[in-house]
């Protein structure tokens, strides 16, 4: 209970940060930042898409090592970390897909297209919407934890080809602005600011539903223990 | 090429979705409390 108060605690001063840096952001994205000439003010979901895709890739490689950590070490704490990120890099995948397909409409005209670096974002969606059913709906935990680390491990290596699907194949999907320098002084400025406000939100996330998990675990076993005195 | 439609719609459909996923959390939470406190008093009744 102790360490739920100091959690809960140490979360909320997390997400305050969290929240004065999100409305920094929305300042910089709403009012500082010019309008792109060729897209205009469409282009502004720049500023929540790239981050959002960022953290999501941020969250799989937090699955990946806690995968490796877990299989290691048979420690359930690791599975419950990877869990947890998976959870929220899925959140943020789904954010991306249905902002980029916002964006696609005015841009190119249509909703969908199977690009390669669409089709590889919507396999990766897939691949962790699996890892989160294997570990919910094995019939014994460990069995479940084993099975969705491994499927963590293999799943990353979408994460590196979502990245560079806009080098190694003819995309539609525009070309890394940001290392091009095709980005102004104030568009890198917004970037910036809003990766680092999402980052924060998905380390607050992050702690809170691990957290949470841990919880839900610990009252299971006194449940048990209970049950098993009586 | 003015589209505000399409930026609201993906600025909201953002919000909408966090909030949601925060707001599940906190009743969850909740409920890992009262869980607790249901617990503890099974444990003073022993």
């Amino acid at each position: 209970m102790q360490a739920l108060k100091q959690n809960t605690r140490s979360v909320n001063g997390l997400l305050g940060l969290t929240f004065a840096l999100m409305i920094a952001a929305q300042f910089l994205i709403f009012v500082y930042v010019p309008t792109e000439r060729t897209m205009g003010v469409v282009q502004r979901i720049f500023y929540f898409h790239v981050p959002l895709a960022w953290n999501a890739f941020l969250a799989f490689a937090i699955v990946f090592v806690c995968s490796i950590l877990y299989l290691r070490s048979r420690d359930m704490k690791w599975d419950r970390l990877a869990r947890s990120s998976a959870e929220i890099g899925l959140l943020f995948t789904t954010l991306v897909l249905i902002t980029g397909t916002i964006w696609d409409k005015p841009a190119w005209g249509v909703w969908w297209t199977w690009d390669p670096r669409l089709t590889a974002t919507l396999i990766l969606w897939f691949i962790y919407l699996a890892y989160l059913f294997v570990s919910a709906y094995a019939t014994e935990e460990s069995q479940g934890a084993r099975y969705a680390a491994v499927i963590g491990i293999i799943g990353f290596l979408d994460v590196p080809i979502v990245a560079l699907a806009i080098v190694l194949w003819q995309t539609q999907h525009p070309s890394p602005l940001i290392f091009e320098g095709g980005l102004t002084g104030s568009m890198l400025l917004t970037l910036m600011v809003s990766i680092v406000a999402f980052t924060l939100l998905y380390l607050s996330l992050l702690i809170l539903r691990n957290s949470l998990r841990r919880d839900t675990d610990e009252i299971k076993k006194l449940k048990q223990y209970m049950d098993e005195r009586n | 090429m003015e589209n505000w439609g399409y930026l609201v719609a993906a600025y909201s459909i953002i919000w909408v979705a966090i909030f949601i996923y925060i707001f599940t959390l906190h009743r969850r939470q909740r409920q890992l409390r009262r869980e607790i406190d249901s617990l503890k008093e099974k444990l003073k009744g022993n």
